[in-house]
């Protein structure tokens, strides 16, 4: 035991990190709950659209084409086929958030330790950034058009071709976290201490990455929701006669003059999504950031 | 008494001042007077409310800050109620402000002589006069050949050379009241000894009032006509320096001067100088014995300098050891090559020749497990506390990784032992279960020298590990260290660009100076009967040092 009276004089009031329940209170901002409630809704009508969708997705009704929004049975109307478009768009919120998770999930799982290892080891650096170089110098129209060329074209060929297109993004955020992360003065005490490298990195690197990594998602995660709409558009994606909000879109675009909200809506939800997630990326980035303390 | 009687009205008055960020008060009752011409020092550490107090003058508080409370007149004119149009006329014109940070605070992509002619332009000066006046300024400020470097960018500029430019711009406008928040805080010491000669001086001839804001007891105490010590927002004593220093009053300035460093080396010269063990020898790096931890021998580091094909010679032949059980002090200011030695010794980077060594053998040289069993036998303790704790871990997980990775015990064992090095760095035990986010800048070093201890490491190499910390704070972790050095043996590499910081800590030091000694002995040798001329200068520098004799 020891004489040496206890703690210090002046306990300055330090920049705390951001714990998990300070986040949720930094959160409640105008801006987060605007973008949490948009996707709130979204998301469940997406998920919950077996349970709540008044009509099957492909289910047609030749004695009620075009009807108009408000009509009893198609509250949001229908389209040149009877389909209720309400209905549609429930299952193509389904199909588009899909897209969009799987995309995501690919972007972290495969550029999070590809960004790791980058900004750690030096002597793969310039491989895997060439790498990145390159894949973002493609378009990812051609890598989906190449992927659907060999698989025919399909959802998940929509998500992978969008993951992929996505990982160079997620590769130079963890990369240049992990360079600023290397030379701070925690990781070269592990270091001193002989940690060695795939230590340091998932002990000290990868937990302080993270919250960059999940704002970095929540950007990725409307860019690949517009990317699927784009391919299906073009008849890349998903497969009529499933639907998808870029599906809806297509298709709506034949008789836009003689019903425009067969297009209105599910170009709402794609807004309502991307906004959505934006909205609540920008008020995460914000909350996350020590240094960004607003009373 | 030179402030009471039958003074004028003063330049600056201000009443009852309360400031508060959001709903925490920060600033609470101040009051302060300046008289033209007068140098007042607010002295106190971080968190005492002192550059918020210079903040509020101006009306240039950050975020959420406002003013609650109280007057600041200026001449008999509030300014707490003045109109945002009447302040952009004080600020600048009538007050002039010298910033802490001479790196952020001057335009990166403008030629310095721009930026003062912007504040000239502001001030209604127009044509070729303005460009004669920045001449003229630059050249007042301590700017060698004003006309060449007025066209030069800031990053051509060194750190002192900065600060003149900023002490330039805030002259610019002859202000009546000059405010001087840290001006030389960013700096070595010897600059910084200069730069405040330069700027006392200045302000001096022209008649400028000043207030200078430090953490330094010692500084205020060499420039200041009259000092004011502020804890927690308040002024707890106010006094010539001759009051303060002599005979303080509160605690809290007692407590103050007795922590200054200055003062400790006027007082540690009037007693006998003080025996420590390994006092004496193995200073001489020649001369390598058993009863040294490290030696080091004909270090040299060079880095490639980019672009041009240059070498530059960070380390060069640098020598010196440190007994065991002892303490040998690195000084030197930025670019001495203090922080590369330790790097090398901490096997972070190899050395281009030459040897650095511990218990006879080499980090960067050895095979993995012989550098395993070295590197468990030196640990480092960083400078900044905010930066040295991985904010994602309990303080617990902190203290417990090098006995992981060492595979030093089992969970049970690795648990009581957590506690044991708590206990040795006197911190609280229920601080194991909180984050480096939840504990001031003391505790973290706690914390951080704890870790350190971990292993059981024979040397703790120390670079800065008190710099950052306020005066108080600083001498409690010198003494914990001091502490924990007769309990353990534990010996240290103490890497300092404070000369007088390592008065108390070291036995033997090394000056270091653009990668070469300059000098080193022991302690006493080095305080008393200095070789080098710039060690003597160094020692010169330390702010107070006069004043405590």
């Amino acid at each position: 035991m020891t004489v040496i009276e206890h703690g210090d004089l002046s306990p300055e009031p330090a920049p705390a990190v951001v714990g998990p329940r300070r986040l949720l209170s930094r959160l409640r901002t105008p801006q987060a709950i605007t973008g949490a409630a948009m996707l709130a809704v979204v998301v469940l009508a997406g998920l919950l659209a077996p349970l709540l969708a008044p009509h099957g997705p492909a289910e047609v009704h030749f004695d009620a084409p075009f009807q108009l929004p408000g009509t009893v049975g198609y509250a949001l109307g229908t389209d040149d086929l009877g389909r209720d478009i309400l209905s549609r768009m429930m299952y193509g919120i389904r199909a588009s958030l899909m897209v969009g998770v799987v995309a995501v999930g690919l972007a972290v799982v495969v550029g999070t330790p590809l960004g790791l290892a980058a900004g750690y080891y030096r002597w793969l650096d310039a491989p895997v950034s060439r790498l990145t170089d390159v894949t973002l110098a493609f378009p990812f129209l051609i890598l989906a058009v190449g992927l659907a060329a060999i698989n025919g074209p399909s959802l998940s060929g929509a998500a992978i071709s969008l993951g992929i297109a996505q990982v160079p993004t997620m590769v130079r955020v963890v990369r240049a976290e992990t360079m600023r992360l290397k030379e701070s003065p925690f990781v070269l005490a592990a270091t001193a201490m002989d940690a060695s490298g795939p230590r340091i990195l998932a002990q000290h690197i990868l937990p302080n990455c993270l919250s960059a990594i999940i704002v970095q998602a929540t950007v990725i995660m409307p860019a690949a929701v517009l990317g699927e709409a784009v391919l299906s558009f073009l008849g890349l994606g998903i497969q009529p006669p499933t639907p998808s909000l870029g599906i809806m879109l297509s298709d709506a675009q034949q008789y836009l003059g003689r019903a425009p909200t067969a297009a209105l809506f599910p170009g709402l939800a794609i807004v309502a999504i991307c906004l959505g997630f934006n909205l609540l990326g920008d008020a995460l980035r914000d909350a996350l950031d020590p240094s960004t303390d607003r009373k | 008494m030179p402030q009471d009687a039958d003074r004028p009205a003063p330049l600056l008055r201000v009443r009852g001042l309360e400031v508060a960020y959001g709903d925490t008060p920060v600033v609470r009752g101040v009051d302060l007077d300046v008289a033209r011409g007068e140098r007042v020092a607010i002295v106190g550490q971080s968190g005492s409310g002192k550059s918020t107090v210079v903040a509020a003058l101006l009306r240039l508080l950050p975020g959420a800050g406002r003013i609650t409370g109280g007057t600041v007149e200026l001449d008999g004119e509030d300014l707490t109620a003045a109109g945002e149009a009447r302040m952009r006329a004080v600020r600048g014109g009538r007050i002039g402000l010298v910033p802490q940070d001479p790196g952020t605070n001057l335009n990166p992509a403008m030629r310095l002589g721009d930026q003062v002619a912007d504040a000239l332009r502001a001030h209604g000066l127009r044509g070729p006069a303005v460009r004669q006046r920045v001449h003229e300024l630059l050249e007042e400020a301590g700017v060698p050949e004003p006309e060449r470097r007025a066209k030069q960018f800031p990053h051509e500029f060194s750190g002192g050379m900065r600060q003149r430019v900023l002490i330039a711009i805030a002259l610019a406008r002859e202000p009546e009241l000059l405010l001087a928040d840290e001006p030389t805080s960013a700096l070595d010491v010897t600059v910084q000894r200069r730069i405040l000669d330069h700027l006392v001086a200045l302000a001096e001839s022209r008649g400028t009032a000043m207030i200078l804001v430090t953490h330094d007891l010692g500084l205020a105490a060499d420039r200041a006509d009259r000092v004011i010590v502020m804890l927690d927002g308040e002024v707890v004593e106010q006094g010539t320096p001759e009051q303060v220093l002599r005979a303080p009053q509160h605690e809290y300035t007692r407590r103050l001067v007795a922590a200054a460093p200055a003062v400790v080396v006027a007082q540690g010269e009037a007693e006998a100088p003080s025996e420590r063990p390994g006092a004496a020898e193995g200073t001489g790096a020649d001369a390598p014995s058993s009863a040294d931890v490290v030696t080091v021998r004909d270090l040299v580091k060079e880095y490639r300098v980019r672009g041009r094909g240059g070498v530059l010679r960070a380390v060069d032949e640098v020598s010196f050891s440190v007994p065991r059980g002892g303490t040998t002090a690195l000084v030197g200011e930025s670019g001495s090559g203090k922080t590369t030695v330790s790097r090398i010794l901490l096997g972070l980077e190899a050395p281009t020749s030459g040897e650095a060594l511990v218990d006879g053998r080499s980090i960067s040289g050895a095979a993995r497990a012989e550098r395993r069993a070295l590197r468990r036998r030196v640990q480092p303790v960083f400078q900044d506390p905010y930066a040295s704790l991985d904010p994602t871990h309990t303080v617990e997980r902190v203290v417990d990784e090098p006995l992981r990775i060492f595979g030093i015990g089992d969970r049970e064992s690795r648990r009581a032992r957590v506690a044991e090095l708590l206990d040795q760095v006197a911190l609280p035990r229920d601080v194991a279960h909180r984050h480096p986010g939840a504990l001031s800048g003391g505790q973290r070093q706690r914390v951080a020298i704890a870790r350190a201890l971990a292993p059981g490491p024979e040397l703790l190499v120390l670079d800065e590990a008190v710099s950052a910390l306020d005066v108080l704070v600083q001498e409690q972790i010198l003494d914990l260290l001091a502490d924990l050095q007769e309990r353990l043996g534990v010996s240290y590499l103490f890497i300092s660009h404070d000369l007088a910081v390592v008065r108390g800590i070291a036995d033997n030091v090394v000056v270091l100076r653009q990668g070469r000694v300059e000098e080193q002995g022991s302690v006493d040798d080095v305080f008393h009967s200095p070789r080098a001329a710039y060690t003597r200068d160094l020692l010169g520098a330390i702010p107070g040092a006069a004043f405590a004799r």
